[in-house]
């Protein structure tokens, strides 16, 4: 199934908030997302139920939606629940991959480790995960993450230099992991590295004043 | 729990609170119909549903058979396609399996947030409903009950995200669980008095392994029944 109308607002309203764009405590100013993105009013409204469902809004009857800004637990908690979802890719990668498809995987791997700018790091990782899941073959694992919604700022990688480096050791050393067959290495390593990672996505948004800290308002 | 809690948790794969007392709705019980249906092989898998037939069968309209048709393709039981109809699709042993491991890493999650924010009051509540687990006369009780404590769990983690997450993977068969897979009612309350020994003692990680447990548990005893049922698809 595609994404609908609404479902575009929201990617929209979420990256919004990551980028600071919308500010914790501001009013969504719904006729300009409408706009922005090409829609009708009643797309945005549906995705602002959505959005508040999932934390990212709070509405206010008769004044509108205001944004919350993301608390450190949700950023947590996605990354958390990502590398753990990944973690279960690689399991099944190992019981079922063919020496095609893991030949692919040292490909890729080999591609991010030999990545000089943040951008290429960011594809070259988000094509490793993306084969790992694909050669795990599992349609529930695809529609599972389908459905995570995704935290990383547009400039993670340009601002926090740190993470460049802790993306390509980590897909290292999962793969290292799947190579040797040991799932359990490798959950353990992805899910280390997804924490780690979260924690620099926290230190970002801190710094740009984007989260409300442990306690959201 | 505030009311809006059970609009949060239904979809969840949990009962709403309301079908404990009332009737499930014409949509629900429809979908149980069709499900077993396909568990006793009187709907065999890439079988066409006659959803006119189940209509007039069962005294509903069209409408409770379209929205079980869309609840079951979700659940993986039917497969609907938009020109020609829903088929019974078939669930194959790793689908069944994957089923409950991701489902186990969502509740394995939410477990260990509950241990972190466990307290002598969360603790007494929990210790009252697992005895009332015990206590439960059949399997209907028994689901009731552990609905509750699924639900409780759900809110001390206090996460919206691993709610949705919840949402997004419908348990394979919501109703009548504990009557139609052997052995599950037991996998069930031994699993769950560790995990809410673990929550009580505050242990996120032992509550976060012991809930994946369980779940998985609950998988090989699913794709067994399936199995021994001959229901099984190949893949």
């Amino acid at each position: 199934m595609g994404e609908t109308s609404a479902d575009a607002v929201a990617r929209h309203v979420r990256q919004l908030v990551i980028d600071g764009v919308l500010r914790k405590g501001q009013r969504l100013p719904q006729d300009q997302i409408a706009a922005a993105v090409g829609v009708s009013r009643i797309p945005v409204r549906e995705a602002i139920i959505a959005l508040e469902r999932e934390g990212w809004l709070r509405v206010e009857p008769h004044r509108g939606a205001f944004v919350n800004g993301l608390d450190d637990e949700a950023v947590i908690d996605h990354y958390e629940l990502h590398g753990r979802y990944v973690g279960f890719a690689a399991r099944r990668a190992i019981a079922r991959m063919s020496p095609t498809q893991l030949a692919e995987l040292d490909r890729l791997a080999e591609r991010l480790a030999g990545a000089v700018s943040p951008a290429e790091t960011e594809r070259a990782s988000r094509a490793y995960v993306d084969g790992l899941v694909a050669v795990s073959s599992s349609a529930r694992l695809e529609v599972a993450l389908r459905s995570m919604v995704p935290i990383v700022p547009a400039n993670f990688y340009t601002a926090v230099p740190d993470a460049v480096v802790a993306q390509q050791r980590g897909v290292a050393r999962l793969h290292r992991a799947v190579r040797d067959g040991d799932a359990e290495a490798a959950e353990r390593a992805w899910i280390a590295t997804e924490v780690e990672q979260a924690g620099r996505v926290i230190a970002l948004l801190r710094a740009h004043h984007i989260t409300a800290g442990a306690t959201a308002s | 729990m505030a009311a809006g809690d059970d609009a949060a948790v239904a979809g969840i794969g949990l009962a709403p609170r309301r079908a404990r007392l009332h009737r499930a709705s014409s949509g629900q019980q429809v979908a149980s119909f069709i499900r077993r249906a396909i568990i006793s092989g009187e709907l065999r898998t890439g079988e066409r549903l006659r959803q006119d037939d189940i209509a007039a069968e069962l005294g509903v309209s069209r409408i409770p058979v379209r929205e079980a048709i869309i609840a079951l393709d979700r659940e993986g039981w039917v497969q609907l396609e938009a020109n020609r109809g829903a088929y019974v699709t078939g669930l194959s042993e790793q689908d069944i399996v994957d089923h409950y491991a991701l489902r186990g890493i969502v509740f394995g999650l939410v477990a260990s947030r509950a241990a972190r924010a466990a307290g002598p009051a969360p603790a007494k509540e929990l210790g009252r409903l697992q005895r009332g687990l015990r206590a439960a006369a059949d399997g209907a009780e028994f689901a009731a009950v552990n609905d509750q404590i699924l639900r409780f769990l759900v809110t001390l983690a206090g996460s919206p995200r691993l709610r949705a997450a919840l949402r997004v993977t419908p348990s394979i068969i919501p109703e009548d669980f504990f009557e139609l897979v052997p052995g599950a009612r037991e996998i069930q309350e031994s699993g769950l008095a560790a995990v809410i020994r673990a929550v009580k003692a505050g242990d996120p990680a032992r509550a976060d392994r012991t809930m994946r447990a369980v779940l998985a548990r609950h998988g090989e005893a699913v794709a067994g029944a399936f199995a021994a049922r001959g229901l099984l698809t190949p893949g």
